[in-house]
């Protein structure tokens, strides 16, 4: 049997406290592991509901539907490819336990294209020549790609967040927060590319 | 907070307590990360809207003691079943078992708390915000939502503003749910003590990972259709409605994806906490404690197969094919049961009051998923879905299986939680009103079901010929109710007597009992070795084996 | 000891289920279909009871036999079971689940066929609160009042009915116990289904989707008939109804119709010949949409107008064509004969 000694281990049981303290590095990282799969069954859902409308429509997207041009959103897509790439470089520092100026650098980066990413796709709303309630594939345009927006926007506070705490902070400190934030924008990016092929690509 | 204070709130004090002490410790709770002091908010939180919810149930069952019966209006009935079911599977069911899962799951893996606590603290105080929000409906002109809690449309898109309160609130406990859910997958996968293997983890435990594992994957499905609805409602979206290319089994099918899971969310903690009981009370191992833990297994995976037995009546999906999967995942809930009678066998069972509640839950529970069989059968299902059948059936699933269940474990471990026992007499008569007084009220509603009586209907016809079954479920209904009393009765005299429980007062199995009754915030002075997945019962051998005095 | 006798009370409860079960309460139905899925209830019965019996008698034999006695103290035997136990527990019930869906599989393939040479067609459709059958071929619909009067529909015995469901609002669910039978109405998806009565006799129907405040008395009656009987029906009912034009008021260019409740307030207007003219609707039912729509008989067949949906509570006025002098047919298209009305123009 294992006895802690009240005497000579402080309160809260010490060991279990250090133990559970080293393994709690992972904790966070598996708790956006599961929000992001969590957030993965949100938007199948309504994925879901534009697999049906696609295969009961006989032409999709409805023919009276003036479709969006492809020049903002793949400006948008690029972006957001270009944030993906950038990203790479603090994560893989993250997971090696590197760090360099250049994490925070290449975080802020990151940002920037997150920013144009969200900027562009917001921008190209403005002159769409649908209501959101002319048809059920006009409804799913606004609202996957008002969720898309809303995600993003929640990525770019995300990664602000971890960029701020990441100045002067000790490298072991920098190493969770940067996976996490990680994690959640390559969800965004995901979620992205699939909003491109299906609402934009495969639409024109 | 220290540890004195929390051992000896009734120490002989020559002045009368003062204000800024009881303000202190209000302040206390309401800022508490401790995961026993939240698993006790969500407790009496959930308990508070049990009340209600059973009060809106007497109310139903008033109304329908006489066909033609103009107790309620048809709008108030409508509201009453849908903030009776909102309230008992979101508000009651769920938060009972994370509450018990907060106060137990980190004692039996050895932790010093959940990952996250202030995230704790978060999921908690969103459920009396959402709760409130559901129930705030009732204050509106149109009053509360009347649309049932599957919340059907396009019905539920004519409704007033207590539907949009309906919504709001459900997303807050959606939300409440889902971080709660995450908390405790990274709580039993990261913060087990050392030789807490996955299989020495106590099968409530368990139960409470699968059953996050369903929270994580079904509610945000849930989200969507509630969203749909809002959008549908104020947004001027389509999803819905068929003039536009939309359709109502957009609704249908996600909230069913979400729906079906989520009953094996209500019933899977109940399950744990079976497991639990019958082996300390039969003084023997869970039997088979590797093959319930498969059951749970292909549970969890097949309950994301089967939305569609649902859906049967409508005509939109396979019949055939979902009844396959829908019978199949009675084969590992059958095998449950076998786990459980071969526990008892031979054992040396005490009936104490929480072992009453667990056998009570074996035996009706069994009604619950027999019943069901007859629906899962599709040419079956079109006689009997929609009618008083199904009201029976989710009644043995959910009150004889799920409340019975954690009954149980307000016996069990309320020693645990405050130090005090339960009383053992107004356990066993609370446990005698409520078991008989349930057959009574649900068992007819089988053959009402058979007869042809639809649910949800606020009066039948006098000459339907359903008066006397509904009559008998009437008075059945309020001898649950004095059953239910007479549990609340022993609790307030119960949290009056001083505190006599051991640590150890069952001879249980678990390591919940291996710390001092209530706990101290740091959980555990001493943690047994862990070599099986009974490691207080080894330490007590060991204990016993061993001569006095001598170290181990 | 008490505990005991509470659960000898028990173990009567227990018992007391299936002799209730048995007590003849499944309805042994009216139609081929029907008894085949009153078969398959005993079927089921046939292969669960065995199983309640075995699991409940095992509970209530180890409660009695395997209760610790005072003064006992050795330990009870520490079995954690096996993997050939496992084996079986999983075996035995898929088992009698494969039995069972076989006999599920069959039954359900039976019940879902749709004949394709009916001898009566119906297209039943479901609205707040009551319901409509149109005799297709024979050109007649009948229906209900809200809250007033049921749905009387005749059919032939052993003739083939086939039944189009719709609903045109929310989902509804056609349902008559003694088919042992129900479906869905839904809006946008219509459902058909068929039966073949075979008893006579007067028959419960109900709709069983909650569908809002009076859910409860959307109730129909089924009249199986004979064959001579149901032709004298048909005839009873194809008579041209005498249009009530006895309280139409003087002719106007403006009509306020007031909906409440599921019916107009008024049953005949009247409006002034070759002018179009202005109707108002008062819809006070919250949550429901009318429409006013305008037919040269009540046979649907020619429509000189339908105005737009008014979404109560609300107050619209439309503008309706001229017309020739002519008694038309007026209904809300959204609940059908349930809302119908002579218009007298002159």
């Amino acid at each position: 049997m294992t006895t802690l000694d009240p005497d000579t281990v402080p309160r809260p049981a010490a060991a279990n406290l250090d133990r559970q303290a080293a393994r709690g590095a992972s904790s966070a990282l598996l708790a956006m592991i599961l929000f992001v799969a969590s957030e993965g069954v949100f938007f199948a859902a309504f994925l879901g509901i534009y697999a049906s409308a696609f295969t009961d429509a006989e032409v999709w997207p409805p023919p009276e539907v003036p479709l969006a041009s492809l020049g903002l959103p793949s400006a948008a897509l690029a972006a957001l490819v270009l944030s993906a790439i950038t990203l790479a470089v603090p994560v893989r520092q993250a997971r090696r336990g590197r760090y360099t100026a250049a994490t925070t650098t290449w975080l802020a980066t990151t940002i920037v294209f997150a920013a144009a990413f969200v900027a562009l796709l917001m921008y190209g709303y403005a002159d769409l020549g649908f209501g959101i309630g002319q048809g059920v594939y006009e409804s799913l345009f606004y609202v996957i790609n008002a969720l898309a927006v809303a995600h993003g926007v929640g990525g770019i506070f995300l990664m602000a967040l971890v960029l701020l705490r990441l100045r002067g902070a000790a490298p072991t400190a920098q190493r969770e927060p940067v996976l996490v934030a990680g994690v959640y924008w390559y969800f965004v990016v995901a979620v992205g590319v699939i909003i491109y092929v299906l609402l934009y690509l495969a639409a024109s | 907070m220290t540890t004195t204070e929390e051992l000896a709130p009734r120490a002989p004090a020559p002045q009368p307590p003062d204000r800024p002490n009881a303000m202190a410790r209000a302040v206390g709770w309401l800022t508490t990360t401790d995961h026993k002091k939240i698993g006790i908010l969500y407790l009496v939180n959930s308990f508070t809207f049990f009340a209600l919810g059973g009060a809106l149930a007497l109310l139903i069952r008033t109304q329908l003691a006489e066909p033609e019966n103009d107790v309620l209006s048809p709008q108030v009935y409508n509201e009453t079943f849908t903030m009776h079911g909102t309230i008992m599977i979101f508000l009651v069911i769920l938060p009972l078992l994370s509450g018990f899962g907060n106060y137990i799951v980190p004692l039996q893996i050895g932790a010093l708390d959940m990952a996250f606590p202030r995230v704790n603290a978060l999921s908690f105080w969103l459920l009396p915000v959402g709760g409130l929000t559901i129930v705030s409906g009732y204050l509106t002109s149109g009053g509360a939502a009347a649309a049932g809690w599957t919340n059907y449309v396009p019905l539920a898109l004519q409704e007033g503003t207590g539907e949009d309160l309906w919504v709001l609130g459900l997303i807050i406990v959606g939300v409440s749910s889902l971080l709660g859910a995450i908390n405790f997958i990274v709580t039993v996968l990261r913060l087990r003590a050392p030789g807490m293997s996955m299989v020495r983890v106590p099968i409530f435990t368990w139960a409470t990972l699968s059953t996050s594992v369903l929270v994580v994957l079904a509610i945000p499905a849930l989200t969507a259709t509630l969203l749909i609805v809002f959008a549908d409602r104020h947004l001027g979206t389509v999803f819905l409605d068929p003039d536009h290319g939309g359709s109502v089994f957009n609704y249908l099918n996600t909230f069913w994806f979400f729906g079906h899971p989520e009953v094996y969310m209500l019933i899977m903690g109940s399950w744990g906490i079976v497991s639990e009981i019958l082996p300390v009370f039969s003084g023997k191992p869970l039997f088979g404690y590797r093959g319930v833990i498969a059951a749970l297994m292909l549970v969890l995976a097949l309950s994301f197969t089967v939305w569609g037995h649902h859906l049967y009546t409508t005509g939109m999906v396979d019949d055939g094919l979902f009844s396959i999967t829908t019978e199949l995942i009675s084969v590992p809930t059958g095998v449950l049961f076998f786990n459980w009678l071969f526990t008892l066998w031979r054992g040396k069972l005490r009936f104490e009051p929480a072992m009453l509640f667990a056998l009570g839950m074996v035996a009706l529970f069994l009604v619950g998923g027999i019943d069901g069989v007859w629906m899962a059968s599709p040419a079956m299902d079109y006689a009997i879905h929609d009618t008083y059948f199904v009201v029976s059936h989710i009644h043995y699933v959910l009150f004889g299986g799920s409340l019975m269940g954690i009954m149980a474990a307000m016996y069990y471990w309320f020693p645990k939680m405050t130090g005090r026992f339960l009383g053992r007499r107004l356990g066993q008569v609370q446990f005698w009103l409520t078991f008989i007084g349930f057959n009574v009220t649900f068992f007819p509603m089988h053959n009402l079901g058979l007869d042809g009586m639809p649910r949800r209907v606020a009066t039948y016809p006098a000459d339907a010929g359903w008066t006397t079954l509904n009559q008998i479920a009437t008075a059945g209904s309020y001898l649950i109710a004095i059953g239910m009393l007479v549990g609340f009765a022993n609790l307030i005299i119960s949290l009056r007597k001083p505190r006599t429980a051991p640590n150890d007062p069952w001879e249980g199995n678990t390591l919940e009992w291996a710390t001092s009754s209530p706990p101290p915030p740091h959980n555990f002075d001493a943690l047994p070795e862990i070599r099986s997945e009974r490691p207080v019962r080894d330490q007590r051998l060991e204990a016993a084996a061993q001569p006095e005095g001598q170290p181990a | 000891m008490r505990a005991g006798r509470g659960w000898r009370i028990a173990a009567c409860l227990a018992c007391a289920a299936p002799v209730m079960l048995a007590s003849g309460c499944v309805k042994s139905g009216i139609s081929a279909k029907a008894e085949e899925t009153n078969g398959l209830f005993w079927t089921i019965m046939l292969l669960a009871l065995p199983v309640f019996v075995l699991v409940e008698g095992l509970l209530v034999t180890a409660i009695i036999r395997f209760r610790k006695r005072a003064g006992d103290d050795s330990p009870p035997p520490q079995t954690p079971g096996g993997k050939g136990a496992m084996t079986a527990f999983f075996a035995a019930p898929l088992a009698i689940v494969i039995v069972m869906l076989y006999f599920g599989e069959t039954v359900l393939a039976d019940v879902d066929r749709v004949s394709n040479n009916a001898d009566l067609h119906l297209v039943v459709t479901g609205f707040q609160w009551q319901w409509s059958a149109n005799y297709v071929d024979q050109g007649f619909t009948v229906t209900g009042k809200t809250d007033k009067s049921r749905m009387v529909m005749e059919v032939p015995v052993n003739a083939v009915v086939q039944v189009d469901l719709r609903s045109t609002d929310v989902m509804h669910e056609f349902y008559v116990p003694d088919l042992l039978f129900m479906k869905n109405a839904i809006p946008g998806h219509p459902n058909v289904f068929s039966f073949k009565p075979t008893k006579l006799g007067t028959y419960h129907g109900q709709c069983a989707q909650f569908c809002g405040l009076s859910h409860a008395t959307m109730q129909f009656d089924m009249k199986v008939v004979s064959a001579a009987d149901f032709q004298a029906w048909v005839e009873q009912q194809s008579q041209p109804q005498p249009a009530d034009t006895t309280s139409c008021p003087a002719p106007a260019t403006a009509v306020t119709l007031v909906a409440e409740h599921i019916s107009w307030d008024q049953t005949c207007i009247a409006v002034v010949a070759n002018q179009p003219f202005a109707i108002t609707i008062d819809n006070r039912d919250v949550g429901i949409a009318h429409n006013f729509a305008i037919y040269t008989a009540s046979d649907l067949k020619n429509r000189l107008y339908l105005s737009g949906d008014n979404e109560g509570p609300a107050v619209d006025t439309f503008t309706a064509p001229a017309l020739p002098a002519g008694t038309y047919y007026f209904q809300c298209n959204i609940h059908g004969p349930a809302m119908a009305g002579t218009l007298v123009v002159s």
